[in-house]
């Protein structure tokens, strides 16, 4: 059989023959016993391949799978949280330096009513200190609770990412 | 529930609809990664592989596709990498002999054969003989039922090329059954 013949077949079983191919397959069948028997060794051979059987995994497998989902979370949040957690603790901590520094020379008459006591409050504050204390403990444990809450909210964003593939 | 209806619960992040998901096709994509890999324990560890792409990327899946195509695409080609990596040669049918050797203990006849699956066993023999891209082809046409467009976008050939080896290997298993002696197709012809 030529292969020109043997491809016809094949398009014909699998059901891509135009009408002009589709009315010569069949004229073919129809008139030469040498092209039928070799059509019915292709569709015994077609008709085995669909019905192969599918290859299982272990009876484990989805659970494996599922398994393996909150281990990745753990290894994939604790890398990132600690370097962005570090970042963000040297940025905060000039930005709150100056901060603090900013009341001190504020004149407060020059503010909103609503700002007035918190400008006061936080002179004093800081007229009670010397600048070192302010930068030895006050700046860095305002970081710290600054930082606590970012992580929550962090931790909480990248657990929903996660599921979320 | 239908596979985008899974995927938008797992977005959610429902997670035992992702489980719904891998036991839906977790024999598809083991027997495509078993077709390449040829051997159980890969198999298994790599299709696992697959799945947690697949979970990590869900959220990059905008049903151009059919899930299943792009399922397969991750499978095939995790399996292909892995086989680089392992330096295992991607052989196709024109570049290797195909070894296989069918012996008939079983004293059936042509017509049990058939009935009991036996021809089934046989052509599954010839398949794991095949080289790995064309025994992965021949399984994604006939298990998978994928289209020759999805088969194109599953392996990264052209139209054209999968149709020419599909067309080879099905005349080369055709040429194998016919050869062997005890094979029922010769008597039932």
């Amino acid at each position: 059989m030529s292969v020109m013949e043997e491809t016809l077949l094949w398009k014909y079983i699998d059901g891509d023959c135009t009408p002009q191919e589709l009315a010569l397959v069949e004229k073919m069948l129809a008139e030469e016993e040498r092209i039928r028997q070799h059509f019915n060794t292709m569709k015994l051979l077609h008709g085995d391949l669909l019905n192969l059987e599918m290859q299982q995994p272990s009876m484990r497998f989805t659970a494996n799978v599922m398994e393996q989902l909150p281990v990745l979370k753990g290894t994939q949040l604790l890398a990132s949280r600690w370097v962005l957690l570090t970042a963000l603790f040297l940025a905060t901590v000039p930005f709150l330096a100056l901060l603090f520094k900013i009341p001190v020379g504020i004149n407060t008459e020059e503010l909103p009513s609503q700002w007035v006591e918190w400008a006061e409050s936080t002179q004093s504050l800081m007229l009670a200190q010397n600048w070192t204390s302010v930068l030895s403990w006050i700046v860095p444990i305002t970081a710290l609770v600054f930082l606590f809450f970012v992580d929550r909210i962090y931790q909480q964003t990248e657990e929903q990412k996660y599921i979320t593939g | 529930m239908n596979d985008q209806d899974l995927i938008n619960l797992v977005l959610r992040g429902q997670r035992r609809a992702f489980a719904q998901l891998v036991d839906r096709y977790k024999d598809y994509v083991f027997t495509v990664v078993l077709r390449l890999v040829k051997n159980r324990e890969e198999a298994e560890e790599i299709a696992m592989d697959v799945f947690m792409k697949v979970h990590k990327n869900l959220r990059h899946f905008h049903g151009k596709s059919k899930f299943s195509t792009w399922l397969y695409s991750i499978a095939y080609r995790t399996s292909v990498d892995y086989l680089r990596v392992k330096k295992r040669p991607v052989i196709s049918l024109d570049q290797e002999e195909i070894p296989w050797q069918i012996t008939d203990d079983s004293g059936q006849g042509p017509m049990q054969k058939l009935q009991a699956g036996e021809l089934s066993r046989e052509i599954n023999l010839l398949i794991q003989g095949l080289g790995a891209n064309d025994a992965a082809l021949i399984s994604l046409f006939y298990l998978q039922e994928q289209s020759i467009d999805e088969i194109a976008t599953i392996t990264g050939l052209s139209k054209s090329n999968v149709k020419v080896r599909l067309f080879r290997i099905r005349q080369k298993l055709k040429e194998l059954l016919e050869k062997t002696d005890t094979h029922p197709l010769k008597d039932w012809l």
